[in-house]
Formats: C-alpha cells, structure tokens, sequence
C-alpha cells in the first residue's frame, strides 16, 4: 500500500511552505507557527524513531524548530524547506543518542548477509483490523513499532506512519534506496512477526 | 521457479503492485503452492494496513505552542530594520 505521490499537491506543498520561510525571513516571526502545523508531526514521529523515547522525541523536535528557526535567514532554498529541517531534525536526534552513548550510525552496511526469516505461519483472522478498538491498537502498534531497532523503527516511521515515498526517505536518511528497501522489509517482516500472537486465528479454527 | 527466499525480497514491490509482470507470475505461481509464504504476504499486507489507519504516534499535547514561545524568547529580527 505506497502512499500515491499527487504531483500537483505536492508542488502546492512546497510552494505554500517557499511563501511562508519567505514572509518568516522577511521578519514575521509568528507565520513560522504555520511552518510548525505543518511538519511537526513529521518531525516528531522521525525523532520518535531515532531516540526510541517520547520524552526524548518531545524535547528534540523543540530543539530542531528552534535552530531551523534561528538559522532559517541562512536557507536559500536550495532543497526543499521540509528537507532541510529534517536533516536538522535528524542531526538533533543522533545527537541526544550520542549524549547517551548508544549506537548512533544510519549508515549503510551489508544487509543482506543477515536475513530475516519469519517463523509465525499460522493464517490470521479475517479481518485483523477489526479485532481490537482504535485505542488497543493504537497502543499495540505503538509498543511494537517502539521494541524494533532504531535502523528500521526510523524507516518503518518515514515510510508507513508518515507516508514518504521510498526515495523522500532515503533523502532525509542520507541512505540509498535499495538499503531504505532492504530495512523496511526487514521492518515489516518483524512487525508482523510482532503483530501475529494478537491476530492470529484461535487455534481451534486453524489450519496447521 | 523462486525459492522462499526470493519470494520474500520481492514482498515490498508484489505488496506495492509495482513487481515487473514476469516475477509477478513467478511470485504468483509460488504463492500457490507455498502456504508459508501465502501467509506471510497475507499477515503483512495486514499489518501494513493496521499499522497506515491506526495514526499512532499522536503529537503530545501543546507542542506547537511550547515550539513558539520558544521561538518568541529566542527571537531576533531575523532582517535587519533599514
């Protein structure tokens, strides 16, 4: 299910963003609130991906609108605005992991000698989506997206949560695309491995 | 014909609909006679669809309004006044 990239909306998109860095770098400091309604969740859901920490999350996404803020009379669009505070934003979050002292490389390396095998193969029930309220499965999703590690929690974030196409992710993670694709298969498969114990058909119906 | 293997690499561009028309069938011809790998395309392809609907990760509450006092605090004409 990719997110279906509308060329029109999207140069709208950016458009609307151009006008508003414009007003905000010719001295109207309260249209960047609309530059925050407009990427926060993005740039939220990213540092939830790379710090692994609510809390941590939180006080990032401050830090990175603050310094995009501060240095926005230096951006001269030659990216797009969203781009460039998402850098900013990912720069912020490796930082805090590096004050914590845990691994903090979004580098490539060679993905494919570890391959992900599945071991749940039991059918699941017809309609998985329904098995829970929007609350459960809000929090379920939320747990498990949160135990993956932080390479593919960050993919799975940009790419299912936030609906970036596979190379807008690659772009903000400074990653090739064939490693975007090899992490967020590997992302998914072990989501569903997560996933499965809740939604898997009771045993008594099940086909083994 | 594919191995499980391959038929797993090639899950992402069968789930997104853009596997070239050639391994589709290929992927197609094994999913019929592998039920490991019939569920797996099946289990993903739902939890990829819990996962897009469920809008998890809501933004704590007042964030945007915490980002701009901190902006307000911090701010300095960003132009010069002529």
């Amino acid at each position: 299910m990719p997110p279906i990239a509308n060329p029109i909306q999207q140069e709208q998109s950016v458009d609307a963003d151009a006008q508003i860095v414009g007003r905000v770098q010719a001295g109207d400091t309260e249209a960047y609130s609309e530059l925050v309604k407009r990427h926060e969740k993005r740039v939220y859901r990213t540092l939830m991906g790379i710090t692994g920490s609510r809390e941590d999350a939180e006080d990032a996404t401050q830090n990175a609108f603050l310094k995009a803020y501060l240095h926005l009379k230096d951006f001269q669009g030659a990216s797009r605005f969203s781009t460039w505070l998402l850098r900013i934003a990912i720069n912020e979050g490796l930082e805090r992991l590096r004050r914590r002292k845990q691994t903090v490389s979004l580098d490539e390396d060679r993905e494919d000698e570890e391959w992900f095998k599945p071991r749940e193969f039991r059918d699941w029930r017809e309609n998985p989506e329904q098995a829970y309220s929007k609350s459960e499965m809000q929090e379920l999703v939320e747990k498990e997206v949160m135990k993956l590690p932080m390479k593919y929690r960050v993919v799975v974030m940009l790419r299912d949560l936030e609906e970036q196409t596979t190379e807008e992710t690659a772009k903000a993670l400074n990653l090739e695309i064939s490693n975007v694709k090899t992490r967020l298969l590997r992302g998914r498969l072990m989501l569903r491995e997560a996933l499965a114990p809740y939604f898997m058909r009771p045993k008594e119906n099940a086909h083994a | 014909m594919l191995d499980c293997r391959e038929v797993l690499r090639e899950l992402e561009s069968y789930l997104d609909d853009d596997a070239a028309l050639v391994i589709r069938k290929d992927l197609e011809e094994h999913l019929g006679q592998c039920r490991h790998c019939r569920v797996v395309m099946d289990s993903t392809r739902h939890t990829l669809k819990i996962i897009i609907e469920c809008k998890t990760f809501e933004l704590p509450e007042s964030l945007s309004d915490r980002i701009m006092n901190n902006v307000r605090a911090m701010s300095n004409p960003i132009v010069k006044p002529e």
